[in-house]
């Protein structure tokens, strides 16, 4: 049990760090497309495969 | 009947297909030379990705023409890009030519819109970067001027089949922007604080219900828990007690108000347990008197604090979506007023230049070439033409214009190239006046209270009652308990489910919705639906699709070509117009066999042609063929009669075209389903009588209105209000703004104008009548678990009431029965977002191209 005096504090200061992360992302506009980016990782790989192969064909 | 669809924008292809693309080595048909351009411009850069993962079908595309060109040019002069161009960032000092612009992108349907444009974008020689934002459909580029002008880039986005405006982000835009960050940072805040704090929370309960916690572990526990959740409650909820303190202000006891008390009374509670200790006892005592659920005077109480975090997180989630949607419509309708208006040929020293429209004065002499939008109102000078109109009163036929006619702002100009001398500008045009008869009626609209602000009122009045005469009471029997029985009254009966209720079933119900394509844009929609009665339409744009087509072809006996030969000669001559009754010809022709020489346009009557060794005249009656009298097959609709003649004297008629703006293929099915449900339907339309009549009976109208002006139908839906119906208004052009914002509840069609959607209540965004009906389904369903929630919410808190008074529950377990409830209550509501009941709907091509005898022939 004594070790609740060092991890609840440290627990505190995790917490404050998640939230000053946070903010730095919703001040970075990480936040402002919601929509957008997830979808975007899907496309860009087969895009490189095409063009792998377009360099085969030369 | 066809099901080939064309491959970009997915819209019915005639038979046979004409118009091919390569795409992975597979010809794909294609609707139109514009689609076919767009999806060769696609694979050209290499991105048939795109057609693999988008899912939205593209729009279809119009024609690149040289206008277009010459108006994008404007963009590239310095005084225009001021606006919306900036130096790019200062990381790349040594590069001074590179800029920045925001656009806003027209036409975005989903993701791989987004990654289209800017990979189309960024393989292009001079543009460092692209970025869109698939929520707001602002993108960011990054150019560098001294390689690729902007109208370059903007040409080339128009080449992928979307459209660019410049954007420019105002204040208001700033605003939101603002607004949307805070809000996502008093989420972040309440969730990551409520997370923390209901672990700690886990501890303490366990701890009391063993009863074997050494004080000083749960008191460092209450103290962090404190710490976590003085953020949660000052920052977080921040909100909820400004509006609060709003409602106390104006004397209204609205839901924020037993929001805060909650919130507030809870917190304050856990801080008076977790502190007083250690004023009132010198920090000597430790200890829980026996023989009782409450601590004793000296004691130290109750702490809520993962009630607190908790429920502020459960409120800020669903008010986080409400404001969601209500930004994504602010930023759709602001996106008009905010663009640089059209350009304008203005004489300037003699000659004709381009210039922004901002640029005009009175007096100010301007060319308006056919297919122009007429930039201020004026009057027509020289040259004659007919001009489309239907953007103001509805009439979608164009009418005819000769020198000294007065011409309206934002009217179509149709036929040929005129001159007009500008007589009013800006704020002062006819478009304008409308604007501000919008404005009135806004003003005029009758406010539907909310039912849960309404419960809530009467409830945290009696629950405040409650909470005193408990107080009262108890401190009479046992003072030392007071306090602390009376706070858990107050937790037992903490409105949360009970404020949870409306706004969960709404938010799901909504959330649904717009799945299907219908936006709701102000709270008041679902829960005003139910009181509904009747139901009125426009009828151009909003039952019919607002562009003509080609709907019968009668030959008539004494020619003796087939139907396809005439329809094809018929096609050749209105090749050469700009008219809409051409494009009707041009969607039903697989290609032009023929060609027509020597067209000549006649004003208002017709087109006259050379086709072969033969003259052909097409357009009314009289024009066509001057000598004789035909009758029209039928009485309505408007007919077109073609003509024949070897000697240009004596025209013989061949066929006759009847010209209809089609019908939405569900209009008639929605209609019924609305009657169905005993709602009156009622068809107000600025149209001409016959027209109206028509397309009435066509879908079991039995009520109408034609020749209707933007006061006639204010004035139509006044009346029916005054007698004490409640009137959904669905439109969509300009003209119906006034109606809309007048009516009880108003739906704007997605492609109305944008200030059609702005003043309009919710938006189809998918323009699918069916949806209308569908929200009417789900608004009694809605109205049911709303129903549910309140009475479960009630139920529960006057069940627990009695015992809470009585002083039987302890404080963490009405906080424990409070959370249950508020989970409850989500839970039921989310069975609202459950998909499944709506019934199918016919699909395009099953219906609208049915009655095209040309098509079906083919």
């Amino acid at each position: 049990m004594e070790s609740l005096i060092i991890l609840i504090p440290l627990a505190l200061i995790l917490i404050a760090v998640a939230i000053k992360l946070f903010f730095w992302a919703v001040d970075d506009g990480q936040f402002d497309d919601l929509e957008g980016p997830a979808h975007s990782i899907l496309f860009d790989e087969p895009q490189q495969i095409a063009k792998a192969n377009a360099h085969d064909h030369k | 009947m066809t099901d080939t669809r064309c491959f970009h924008c997915t819209l019915p292809v005639s038979q046979p297909v004409v118009f091919f693309a390569d795409v992975e080595g597979t010809a794909q048909p294609m609707c139109c030379p514009g689609c076919k351009a767009v999806t060769e411009a696609i694979v050209a850069g290499g991105l048939e990705n795109y057609y693999r993962h988008r899912t939205e079908s593209a729009n279809q595309v119009t024609d690149l023409n040289q206008r277009l060109q010459e108006e994008l040019q404007i963009y590239d002069r310095a005084e225009v890009q001021k606006d919306f161009v900036r130096p790019a960032d200062s990381a790349s000092q040594s590069q001074d030519n590179h800029l920045t612009a925001s656009l806003l992108i027209d036409g975005i349907t989903c993701a791989a819109c987004i990654w289209l444009l800017e990979n189309h974008l960024e393989a292009l020689a001079g543009v460092a970067r692209a970025s869109v934002n698939l929520s707001t459909h602002e993108a960011q580029i990054t150019w560098d001027n001294s390689e690729i002008p902007l109208s370059t880039i903007l040409l080339e986005i128009h080449k992928i089949g979307y459209q660019a405006f410049p954007w420019r982000a105002d204040q208001q835009e700033a605003l939101l922007k603002n607004e949307n960050r805070t809000f996502i940072r008093r989420l972040a805040v309440a969730g990551i604080g409520a997370m923390q704090v209901m672990m700690y929370a886990i501890a303490l309960y366990s701890g009391a219900i063993s009863d074997d916690m050494p004080d000083i572990y749960r008191d460092l526990i209450r103290i962090f828990s404190a710490v976590i959740a003085t953020p949660v409650v000052l920052y977080s909820a921040a909100p909820f007690f400004k509006a609060a303190w709003r409602d106390i202000k104006i004397r209204h006891l609205g839901m924020d108000v037993p929001v805060s008390i909650a919130i507030g009374g809870a917190y304050l509670a856990s801080l008076w347990a977790t502190f007083s200790v250690y004023f009132f006892t010198d920090g000597s005592i430790y200890s829980i008197a026996e023989g009782s659920l409450y601590s004793t005077a000296e004691g130290s109480g109750e702490v809520y604090y993962d009630s607190v975090s908790m429920f502020t997180f459960f409120l800020l989630t669903g008010r986080y979506l409400e404001l969601r949607a209500r930004h994504a419509t602010a930023r759709a309708a602001r996106a008009l007023t905010n663009l640089l208006p059209p350009s304008c040929l203005k004489e300037v020293n003699g000659h004709y230049q381009r210039v922004p429209v901002a640029d005009l004065q009175p007096d100010d002499k301007v060319r308006v070439l056919p297919g122009d939008a007429i930039p201020a109102d004026g009057i027509l000078i020289s040259g004659s033409t007919s001009v489309n109109e239907a953007m103001l009163t509805g009439e979608y036929l164009p009418i005819e214009k000769q020198p000294g006619d007065t011409l309206l702002c934002s009217s179509i100009n149709v036929d040929h190239p005129i001159e007009l001398k500008v007589s009013k500008v800006g704020e002062e045009t006819r478009v304008a006046g409308i604007i501000q008869l919008l404005q009135r009626a806004q003003q005029d609209k009758p406010a539907i209270a909310k039912i849960a602000d309404k419960v809530a009122g009467w409830f945290v009045a009696c629950v405040l009652l409650v909470a005193i005469c408990v107080y009262w009471g108890w401190s009479g029997i046992a003072p030392q308990d007071a306090f602390w029985i009376t706070l858990s009254v107050l937790v037992v009966t903490c409105p949360c489910a009970l404020s949870l209720a409306t706004p969960a079933a709404l938010t799901a119900a909504t959330g649904y919705l717009h799945r299907l394509g219908l936006l709701v844009t102000r709270g008041h929609v679902l829960e005003g639906l139910k009181t509904i009665d009747h139901v009125i339409f426009d009828k151009t744009g909003t039952l019919t699709k607002g562009e003509l087509s080609l709907s019968q072809v009668v030959p008539l006996a004494n020619g003796n070509s087939s139907k396809e030969a005439l329809l094809q000669r018929a096609a050749a001559l209105e090749a050469h117009s700009e008219h809409p009754i051409a494009r009707a010809f041009f969607y039903t022709v697989e290609s032009l066999h023929e060609q027509a020489h020597e067209v000549k346009n006649h004003l208002a009557q017709g087109i006259e042609g050379t086709i072969g060794n033969c003259r052909y005249r097409i357009g009314r009656p009289d024009f066509a063929c001057p000598a004789s009298n035909v009758a029209t097959p039928e009485q309505d609709g408007q007919w077109l009669l073609m003509s024949e003649s070897t000697d240009q004297k004596l025209w013989q008629p061949l066929c006759w075209f009847r010209i209809t703006d089609s019908l939405r293929p569900e209009a008639a099915h929605t209609i019924q389903r609305l009657q169905q449900m005993g709602k009156t339907v009622t068809l107000l339309s600025g149209d001409a009588e016959p027209v109206v009549a028509a397309t009435a009976e066509s879908l079991g109208i039995r009520q109408w209105k034609s020749e209707s002006s933007p006061d006639d139908k204010l004035h139509y839906i006044q009346t029916l209000q005054s007698q004490g119906h409640k009137v959904l208004m669905v439109g969509d052009g300009i003209n119906d703004v006034p109606v809309l914002a007048g009516a009880d509840i108003s739906m704007a069609m997605g492609n109305a104008s944008d200030l059609a959607r702005t003043s309009a209540d919710a938006v189809l965004i998918s323009g699918n009548l069916e949806r209308l009906a569908d929200a009417f389904n789900l608004t009694i369903r809605t109205r049911k678990i709303i129903r549910q929630n309140l009475a479960w919410s009630l139920g529960y808190n006057l069940a627990a009431l009695p015992l809470a008074a009585a002083g039987m529950i302890a404080p963490w377990m009405a906080a424990t029965g409070m959370a249950l409830s508020s989970l409850i209550v989500v839970a039921n509501a989310l069975r609202l977002n459950r998909p499944g009941k709506l019934p199918k709907t016919p699909t395009e091509s099953e219906d609208v191209y049915a009655h095209l005898e040309p098509r079906g022939a083919a």
